[in-house]
């Protein structure tokens, strides 16, 4: 009984410790490259994978109403790198007690792509891009404030010699880059 | 009973009592977990426990004039933060513009809180919507100051005496908080709970 009675009460402490962090965010969002490195002028694909919590949505790129606030990717890239595009997925219709109109929203998983280009003289080495995943989050009855995810991408630059190989095929699937 | 059975008896109720103990503990974690990952859960106007006084500020309204609390002492005071960027906010305002035409003369005032960035915005809005109350621009500092503002909007009802008589985060229906203004309304000294 002693036993028992010690065991709750540590799990009590455990749980107490648990109660006591922060909340998980909203949105946890990673970046992820196609390839698992990159040659001299070529292009090359990134891609940002957001996860949103059950019961929230994030704004379309491309808002349905001039007052919510977009979601957006924010990427710093290094001089031997250039930023070809950042392609949005489309977002889906949802109707909210809030709005007339449908808004079109993210929701679930979504996919962000992004190709880079790697200069034509950059030699092999490993260059890193920053950047955010800038969003603001809302559910059927309240919003929280925008706010964003810290991103970092280290992209390896190999001699042209060396093959690349595939990397994250699954997530990428997701994302029409054309 | 043998000293066999009763041996085996001890032990299923050591068992059945750490079943029952983990029970409590999933329960409670539930629960932990639903109030931290899902922050926005829709609140009833809660009304219980403690009533604290609201905090003091001192802040410059839209029209330039000086907007402080201790001003209101003897007033129901409806204080709402929200910005425009906030869909559930926008569609609350127009009802708080309603219940201060309704009740000003009783000694209602609402006093709107933006969250907003940058004033345009919210100077456009108060406009178009026809806002009949004074609204300020908040920041961090105020959301602290009213132990934290988790997400918009966020409406504390505080009563003649200053006291904080509700909480509600997230939009609801205007007639919840007509509910309780008429009470408060009502009440002419320190009391009301």
């Amino acid at each position: 009984m002693k036993k028992i009675a010690s065991c709750f009460v540590l799990v009590c402490l455990l749980s107490s410790l648990t109660a006591g962090q922060n909340p998980k965010p909203v949105v946890e969002a990673r970046i992820l490259l196609g390839t698992d490195a990159a040659h001299a002028n070529t292009l090359v694909k990134a891609a940002v994978i957001a996860q949103i919590a059950s019961g929230f949505h994030l704004n379309d790129n491309c808002p349905t109403l001039d007052y919510l606030i977009p979601t957006e990717l924010e990427l710093d890239v290094p001089k031997e790198l250039s930023l070809e595009k950042v392609v949005y997925p489309k977002g889906q219709p949802m109707r909210f007690a809030f709005s007339d109109l449908p808004l079109s929203v993210y929701e679930g998983t979504l996919g962000v792509g992004v190709v880079l280009r790697v200069g034509r003289k950059v030699v092999p080495g490993v260059y890193t891009l920053q950047g955010k995943f800038a969003y603001q989050a809302c559910n059927d009855h309240a919003c929280l404030p925008p706010t964003s995810v810290p991103l970092t991408l280290a992209v390896k630059v190999v001699p042209r010699a060396v093959a690349l190989k595939t990397l994250n095929a699954d997530d990428f699937d997701r994302i029409k880059f054309d | 009973m043998s000293n066999g059975e009763e041996q085996a008896t001890v032990k299923r109720s050591k068992v059945e009592v750490g079943a029952l103990l983990a029970i409590v503990l999933v329960a409670g974690l539930y629960y932990v977990n639903r109030r931290w990952i899902s922050p926005l859960g829709r609140q009833d106007l809660s009304r219980g426990g403690a009533h604290p006084l609201a905090p003091d500020f001192s802040l410059t309204d839209l029209s330039s004039r000086k907007l402080t609390p201790a001003d209101y002492r003897g007033k129901v005071v409806l204080l709402n933060f929200w910005a425009t960027w906030c869909g559930p906010c926008r569609e609350e305002i127009p009802g708080f513009v309603d219940l201060q035409r309704k009740y000003r003369d009783q000694g209602l005032v609402v006093i709107g809180i933006s969250m907003d960035d940058d004033p345009a915005p919210v100077r456009e809005f108060y406009q178009r919507y026809r806002m009949n109350y004074p609204v300020a621009m908040g920041d961090d500092a105020l959301a602290e100051r009213f132990g934290g503002i988790l997400g918009l909007p966020t409406t504390f009802v505080i009563r003649r005496d200053g006291h904080i008589y509700a909480k509600q985060m997230g939009a609801v229906d205007v007639e919840t908080f007509e509910e309780a203004i008429k009470k408060l309304l009502g009440e002419t000294g320190a009391a009301g709970n």
